[in-house]
C-alpha cells in the first residue's frame, strides 16, 4: 500500500487538511472554515474528525501542522497567536497524536510554505531558497539543500523582527523599526488610513498606486524601500539561490516586483548586484497545506517511530 | 615526518607554518607581502615550500586568502589590499610550480572553520563567526561546512545596511558603522584629531581613564554591533554566534555587546541572544586553512 502524508494548514479563517504524496503532490483536500471564535476544543474536534476520515482511506505515515505563531515547535504547543484568539498554550501536536495514533509535527505557517515553495514550487532544484511572506505580518523560512533550517530556537527565518530603521514608528509588541512594522500589509494599511483616509485593506493603497495616485505611490515606495533593505540583509548573510515572496501583499506583484527588484539591487554590494533571483511564490494557497505535510516527512525521516511529544 | 605547508595571505604579511595534521606548528614565520606582483608572490611561496621540503614530508599546501574564493576551482575573485592575487586560479599556479596538492579558502571562512574544528564552536553544527577589524567579515557554518552562497558571498554580512541614508546606502553598511575602524574614526572626529592619531587599544585605554567621548563611542559601537547580531539571529537562529578580531580579546567588549543585546528583547522577540569570543587569535586563519585542506576531498 502506498504511503502518504497528511498536512494541516490551520489558519485564522480557513482550515485545510490534505493528503499529500511523498513527492509533495496534493491527492485529496478538505477545506472548511476554522470557526476559531468557537474556541480551540471545537476546532480540534473538527480537525480530528476530518483527519480520521482521511486516515481510513489511505496509509498515512505522519502528520504535519502549519499554524500561526507564536508557537513552540519542539514541544508542539500553540502559544497565543493573535490570529487564533482564545488559544493559549494548546499542546496541539500531542492532542492529535493521542487521538490519531500517528506522529505529529507542528511548525509555523511560514516555514511550511517555505518548504513547499523551495522543494516543489518556484524554488524547486535550487540549493538554497529563502521564502518571505508579506501579509498582515512578515515571516519567512530558509530551506537549504531541501531541508528546512529551523534554527537553535526554531526562530530561523523570523525576519519580521529584523530592525531596519531605529527612527521608525513604535510597534505595540515589536522593537522600534522592525521590518514588520515598516513593510507589512498592516504598515501600508496604517499609512493609507493616516494619509489618504482609506478604510479598507492594504490592497486599496496598491490599487491607487498602480493608477498613479501620488500619495499612494509614496506610501508603497517607502514600504518597498524598507522591504528591500530587509532583503539585502538576508542576501548579504546567506546569499540564497532564490528569494521567494508570498503572502497577501504579493497580490499586487505586478506593481511591487519591478520596483522592489530595483531597490534591492541599490542596497546590494556591487559584485552581487543583478545576480540575485527574486521570484513570486507559485503554489498559492496550497503552499501551506503541502508544506505542512512535507514537514512531517522531514521530521519522520530523522527520528524513530516514537512519539515526538509524549511526556 | 608528514606535514602541511600553510599560508595566511594578509595585506601586510604572509604568515606561514609547517603543521602536522592536528594543526600543531612545527615551524613558522612571516614575510612581508610583496608589492611587485603575482610572480614574485608565487616565487616566495614556492621558495618556502622548497625550503621546508628538505626537512619535512610536505603533503600539500593550504592557503587562506582574502577575496571571493571558489574552493572548487581555486579561483580567487573579489578584491583586497593585494590586487594581484585576484582574478587568478591560485591553486593551479602553485601546483604547477610545486607539484603538490593545493587548496585555498577565504580568510574569514578559515577563521570560522578553525573555531568549529578546535575552538569555541567545537561540536557545534550551526554557527556564525563575526570577525571585527578594519571592517566586519565572517562566515556562516551549517552542518559543519561553510555556507558559500549562490554568488560566493555567503557570510558577507558586513554589507548589511545599518543607516537611514537611502541615497548612498553603501556608505552606511555594518562594516562602515560598527568596525574597529569606525570607532577610531568617530573618536578622532569628535576630538578633532588628525586621522591616524588613535587606534582601538588607545581608545579603550582612554575610556578606562574616564574619557567621556571614548566611552560614548564604545557604547555606540556595542549598540550597532548588537543590532546587526540581532538581525543575524532572526535570519538564521544559529546555535552559537562567535566574535573574533582584535577587540574580541577584551572581556568587556563581549560583555558590552551582550548587555546591549539583552536590551533588545521585546514582547515577540524574547530570545536570549548572546555572543561568545573566538578561541583562536592570530593562528585562526592558518588552522582553518589546514582544516579545509584536510577535508576538501
Amino acid at each position: 500500500m502506498d504511503k502518504y502524508l497528511l498536512g494541516i494548514d490551520l489558519g485564522g479563517t480557513n482550515l485545510r487538511i490534505a493528503v499529500v504524496s511523498l513527492e509533495g503532490k496534493l491527492i485529496e483536500e478538505v477545506n472548511v472554515k476554522t470557526e476559531s471564535d468557537k474556541g480551540p476544543h471545537h476546532v480540534i474536534d473538527n480537525m480530528i474528525k476530518i483527519c480520521e476520515g482521511l486516515l481510513q482511506k489511505r496509509n498515512i505515515e505522519a502528520i504535519g501542522i502549519g499554524a500561526p505563531g507564536p508557537l513552540d515547535s519542539k514541544r508542539g504547543i500553540i502559544l497565543n497567536p493573535p490570529n487564533l484568539p482564545g488559544w493559549d498554550e494548546v499542546p496541539l501536536a500531542l492532542m492529535l497524536e493521542k487521538a490519531l495514533e500517528k506522529k505529529v509535527v507542528l511548525d509555523n505557517d511560514a516555514n511550511a510554505a517555505a518548504l513547499a515553495e523551495a522543494t516543489i514550487g518556484v524554488g524547486k532544484g535550487k540549493e538554497s531558497v529563502f521564502y518571505m511572506t508579506i501579509s498582515t505580518g512578515i515571516g519567512g523560512g530558509y530551506v537549504y539543500r531541501n531541508q528546512l533550517i529551523q534554527g537553535a530556537n526554531f526562530c530561523a527565518g523570523e525576519v519580521g523582527n529584523m530592525m531596519i530603521n531605529q527612527d521608525g514608528p513604535m510597534h505595540h509588541i515589536l522593537n522600534i523599526g522592525s521590518l514588520e512594522s515598516l513593510a507589512s500589509g498592516t504598515a501600508v494599511h496604517r499609512l493609507g488610513k493616516e494619509k489618504l483616509g482609506l478604510t479598507g485593506h492594504a490592497g486599496e493603497v496598491f490599487t491607487l498606486a498602480m493608477n498613479g495616485q501620488q500619495e499612494a505611490k509614496e506610501i508603497v515606495d517607502t514600504m518597498l524601500t524598507y522591504l528591500a533593505k530587509g532583503i539585502s540583509n538576508i542576501v548579504h548573510t546567506i546569499d540564497p539561490h532564490m528569494i521567494v515572496l508570498g503572502g497577501g501583499v504579493m497580490q499586487s506583484k505586478e506593481y511591487i516586483m519591478p520596483n522592489l527588484i530595483e531597490k534591492v539591487n541599490d542596497y546590494l554590494y556591487p559584485q552581487i548586484r543583478n545576480r540575485i533571483q527574486i521570484e513570486c511564490a507559485s503554489l498559492g494557497t496550497k503552499a501551506g497545506v503541502i508544506g505542512a505535510a512535507l514537514l512531517a516527512q522531514q521530521v519522520s525521516e530523522g527520528d524513530d517511530n516514537e512519539s515526538l511529544h509524549g511526556v | 615526518m608528514k606535514a602541511y605547508m600553510v599560508f595566511d595571505i594578509g595585506g601586510t604579511y604572509i604568515k606561514y607554518a609547517v603543521m602536522d595534521d592536528k594543526s600543531k606548528k612545527l615551524e613558522c614565520g612571516k614575510i612581508p607581502t610583496p608589492k611587485e606582483g603575482l610572480d614574485i608572490f608565487l616565487d616566495q611561496i614556492t621558495e618556502k615550500v622548497n625550503h621546508y621540503s628538505n626537512s619535512f614530508d610536505i603533503q600539500g599546501i593550504a592557503l587562506s586568502s582574502p577575496g571571493a574564493v571558489d574552493v572548487e576551482t581555486g579561483f580567487v575573485g573579489g578584491a583586497s589590499a593585494i590586487p594581484f592575487i585576484h582574478g587568478v586560479y591560485m591553486t593551479e599556479k602553485l601546483k604547477e610550480r610545486t607539484g603538490l596538492e593545493v587548496s585555498v579558502e577565504n580568510d574569514a571562512n578559515c577563521a570560522a572553520l578553525a573555531e568549529g574544528w578546535l575552538g569555541a564552536a567545537k561540536e557545534t553544527d550551526f554557527y556564525i563567526c563575526i570577525v571585527i577589524g578594519t571592517g566586519i567579515g565572517g562566515g556562516v557554518v551549517i552542518n559543519q561546512s561553510i555556507l558559500r552562497g549562490a554568488t560566493l558571498h555567503g557570510g558577507e554580512f558586513g554589507y548589511m545596511i545599518m543607516g537611514e541614508s537611502c541615497k548612498s546606502p553603501l556608505q552606511s553598511t555594518w562594516s562602515k558603522v560598527a568596525s574597529t575602524n569606525s570607532l577610531v574614526e568617530e573618536v578622532e572626529m569628535r576630538k578633532s584629531l588628525v586621522k591616524g592619531t588613535l587606534d582601538g587599544e588607545e581608545i579603550f585605554r582612554l575610556a578606562e581613564a574616564g574619557d567621556s567621548i571614548a566611552n560614548e563611542c564604545i557604547t555606540n559601537l556595542y549598540k550597532k554591533l548588537a543590532m546587526g547580531i540581532y538581525n543575524l539571529k532572526y535570519i538564521l537562529d544559529p546555535q552559537k554566534i562567535l566574535i573574533g578580531g582584535g577587540i574580541s580579546k577584551r572581556p568587556d567588549v563581549i560583555e558590552g555587546i551582550n548587555n546591549e543585546l539583552a536590551q533588545l528583547k521585546d514582547d515577540i522577540s524574547t530570545l536570549d541572544i548572546t555572543v561568545e569570543p573566538c578561541k583562536f587569535e592570530n593562528d585562526a586563519n592558518l588552522i582553518g586553512a589546514l582544516f579545509h585542506f584536510l577535508n576538501q576531498k
